[in-house]
């Protein structure tokens, strides 16, 4: 009776060994300065950073040494390797972070290290360790930027009733927004956490967006409505008015209605003015509670 | 037998340091000429100040174009990154740095001199502050760990030295600075929870002559109350990304630090965490500290305390002083007795939400309520900071300290809840800010008077000279030079981007040189008349 990981084993097995051979095998050089490549087909963290010959992971693979992790491992080290009381935390494991698929994970546990089970880790086959391997890095890679544990969690902690009286006094937001117009529907479009950085930060959110998890934050050119405008009066002449371009204090530049850029040199009698549509979000900035903030995310959640 | 053995080696490897005509004498370290710029921030004390005058605010509306030299135009290959580093000046030779580059320019021409490539092993390569320089040996610190030395004629490697472990997230980007007789290196990265240290070398051999840990090690360590248990401390961060500063009388160097690890999700680090985020005075011959301030007591902002801190001697209530200062990224000011590191002046320069005021030792008290939140905590300043790593200047004609800070808005998240958080664990998303050229009077912490960038942000780092003049970057892509004493933008001149260092000035041949990168190109300004 074959194991029955055995049919995954023999491919990981192929796979494993020629990227063994690989990371032995003398690397293309990169161009001075280059960053070089990780091996391909494996999944890296999204963090450019450590050597280039750090090994990826094979979801397959790891999910496996997850089996024999939950089996031999997770009394003393923890579900997420992190350790307890009894063993201590592999994430920060020299052994582990200068692994190569098994190359210094197998040594150490070739050595004999009681398991769990009261069997010596010396009895793993090489394609167990090497699963570990793969396991064992993606529990280092959860806890760099960018891995899939890096999401925001539940936000809506806050009381709708009361960010609605917010909404409606303090907040002042009534003065430009109605929830049977331009709210209306709000929350089908949007995500919790995104809601509450549209409304903190409407300038860095993307025009039009959607429900999925967007980040507003972003860079997204700002929309014709809330763009900043500024009225720029000569000395002697009609003011003339557009979306400022760039201000600074030698020169103002704007693109007029007509689609004209236009730049002054600024001098004592040029008057410059600048408007800002969203000027009241900055200065929300300066007042809102954190309280505030979770309790107006709750109410604009229910804008469906 | 032996000592005598050791000092014959020590005077001919000093003799060999010293250098020829060419070289830089270790005297030049100490009382730099004005034809110099011999370390990061010009001298040992951070100050970024010249004593030049011949562009001064009364013509500086006259400066006007030198020569342009760009990275990727020379021998070098392309996409060799940007310039986030401060040249190096001597003997009428800049020389510069990107990741895995160093470069020699002639600085009357900026003609390319020679151009050094380094074959990477990997590592982050976000930025490289620059190079160390002592006789004829040029010592720099590459991505993948290594502090390299070369030889400032031609270029070639005389040694390199891994000081750091690249399998651990570490790696290089530090400019090095020579202080007695050694190369003082710190060391880079913040993903996994690695401890910061400060390292010496001798500048002959490379050996590592003795290294100092930011964080606890071991039972014993200073420190260690301050964490939970010896395995927080020992992974806690604290890496020292900056040059140090140092006063030659004291002896004692500065090392400013890092914020602890894990970075927002704080849970498993209880305490105030020392000596991340803290000013720390070292023993250059030994390692050893002598006192240190932390700036940002259990900071969960990922808020490091790396900024330069400036090095000047002043008056506190009518009392003459030995003074260090610092302008945090956690938006406070502090001025400090550098003999023993007690606070003497604490404010904010760019206002903040997150403290409950000051502690009896002139600390910021963290107001838990601002801490990373699972919901969200709306917090200013946002991760960037008030500041960050360009460099700011003291001018001690005008006796101000001057910073281009940044007030930002954004919202700090925790990723993850629970108790035995790793690497970062959240972080902050979004973000409003406006940015200012803040001048602050060291005697009060207050704002003598702010420059604000009406059309954008900059974070430039600065520069300021008896001629009464700061030179920024801009928000427009452009260089200005402001009147030191009221903050009138004076001059400016465009550039192909935001200005990417701090410019630095020297004077060659009778004429003064005003010299800025901004990202793969290294601009010189001067009066053509």
């Amino acid at each position: 009776m074959r194991n029955p990981v055995s049919a995954w084993t023999a491919a990981a097995l192929v796979l494993a060994g020629s990227l063994y051979v690989t990371a032995q095998e003398p690397r293309p050089q990169p161009p001075p300065g280059g960053r070089g490549g990780p091996p391909s087909g494996l999944q890296q963290p999204r963090v450019n950073a450590g050597a280039n010959d750090k090994p990826g992971v094979d979801p397959v693979a790891a999910a496996e040494g997850k089996k024999i992790w939950a089996l031999e491992c997770i009394t003393c080290h923890g579900t997420n390797a992190r350790g307890t009381d009894n063993g201590p935390n592999l994430v920060r494991s020299l052994v582990v972070l200068r692994d190569r698929f098994g190359s210094a994970l197998g040594p150490f546990l070739k050595r004999g290290h009681k398991m769990q089970s009261g069997r010596s880790s010396a009895l793993l086959s090489d394609d167990q360790v090497l699963m570990l391997a793969h396991f064992l890095r993606d529990r280092v890679n959860d806890t760099l930027r960018g891995s899939s544990e890096f999401e925001v969690k539940n936000i809506l902690t806050g009381d709708a009733k009361a960010g609605e009286a917010y909404f409606n006094t303090e907040g002042k937001c009534t003065t430009c927004h109605s929830v049977s117009a331009d709210l209306r529907g709000y929350a089908g479009k949007y995500e919790p956490v995104d809601i509450q950085q549209r409304f903190l930060f409407p300038r860095n959110a993307t025009p039009g967006g959607g429900r999925g998890r967007g980040r507003a934050g972003g860079g997204a050119a700002p929309s014709p409505a809330t763009a900043i405008t500024v009225t720029v009066t000569p000395p002697n002449g009609e003011p003339v008015s557009g979306v400022l371009l760039q201000l600074d204090d030698f020169t103002v530049s704007l693109r007029d209605a007509s689609g004209w850029f236009r730049t002054f040199t600024r001098t004592p009698a040029l008057k410059v003015t600048k408007t800002d549509p969203l000027a009241a979000h900055r200065a929300l900035l300066e007042t809102i509670t954190d309280k505030n903030m979770h309790d107006v995310v709750a109410y604009l959640e229910t804008l469906k | 037998m032996r000592r005598v053995v050791f000092v014959a080696i020590a005077i001919v490897s000093a003799a060999v340091l010293a250098g020829g005509a060419q070289g830089l004498d270790p005297a030049g370290l100490v009382k730099p000429g004005t034809d110099s710029w011999p370390m990061y921030n010009g001298d040992y004390s951070g100050r970024r100040f010249s004593t030049l005058t011949k562009i001064n605010a009364d013509n500086v509306g006259a400066l006007s174009l030198g020569w342009v030299y760009r990275l990727n135009g020379g021998a070098a290959a392309a996409n060799v990154g940007s310039i986030k580093g401060t040249p190096v000046l001597v003997n009428g030779v800049l020389y510069l740095t990107s990741p895995d580059h160093v470069w020699a320019i002639d600085a009357r021409t900026g003609r390319e001199q020679w151009h050094f490539g380094w074959d990477s092993k990997g590592g982050t390569h976000i930025g490289n502050r620059g190079v160390a320089i002592l006789g004829e040996s040029l010592f720099f610190e590459t991505p993948d760990c290594h502090l390299v030395s070369l030889n400032i004629k031609d270029g070639t490697e005389r040694w390199r030295k891994e000081i750091c472990d690249l399998d651990q997230f570490y790696y290089g980007s530090v400019a090095p600075t020579i202080i007695n007789n050694r190369v003082i290196a710190g060391v880079s990265g913040d993903d996994l929870d690695i401890p910061g240290y400060m390292q010496a070398h001798d500048p002959v051999t490379g050996e590592m002559q003795w290294r100092w840990y930011a964080v606890p090690q071991s039972k014993g360590d200073p420190g260690l109350e301050s964490w939970p248990n010896e395995d927080a401390a020992k992974h806690g961060g604290g890496m020292t990304w900056q040059p140090v500063t140092y006063d030659p009388d004291l002896n004692l160097m500065y090392v400013t630090t890092g914020n602890p690890q894990p970075v927002i999700a704080h849970k498993n680090r209880a305490g105030d965490n020392l000596f991340t985020a803290s000013i720390v005075a070292l023993n250059p011959d030994t390692g050893k500290m002598a006192w240190a301030f932390q700036s940002s007591p259990h900071d969960t902002h990922d808020w490091d305390s790396t900024q330069t801190a400036v090095v000047f001697d002043g008056e506190i209530n009518g009392q003459p002083r030995k003074l260090i200062a610092q302008a945090a990224r956690n938006g406070h000011f502090f001025v400090l007795d550098r003999t023993n590191g007690k606070a003497l002046v604490s404010s904010d320069y760019a206002k903040t939400n997150w403290t409950l005021g000051y502690n009896d030792r002139g600390q910021p008290i963290p107001n838990p309520a601002k801490n990373p939140q699972v919901d969200g905590a709306l917090v200013t300043p946002n991760q960037g900071g008030a500041a960050n790593w360009p460099p700011p200047t003291f001018s001690p004609q005008t006796g101000l300290f001057y910073v281009n800070a940044t007030r930002a808005f954004s919202v700090y998240y925790i990723y993850d809840p629970g108790d035995n958080p790793q690497g970062w664990g959240g972080t902050d998303r979004g973000g409003w800010g406006e940015s200012m050229l803040q001048a602050i009077d060291y005697k009060t912490g207050k704002i003598r008077w702010s420059h604000k960038w009406e059309g954008g942000s900059s974070r430039a780092g600065l520069l300021s000279t008896a001629g009464n003049l700061v030179f920024s970057g801009g928000a427009s892509n452009d260089l200005v030079a402001l009147n030191a004493t009221t903050g009138e933008a004076l001059w400016h001149a465009g550039l192909n981007g935001s200005a990417s260092n701090g410019a630095i000035t020297y004077e060659l041949d009778g004429k003064q040189y005003v010299v800025v990168g901004a990202g793969d190109m290294l601009w010189t300004f001067v009066m053509n008349h």
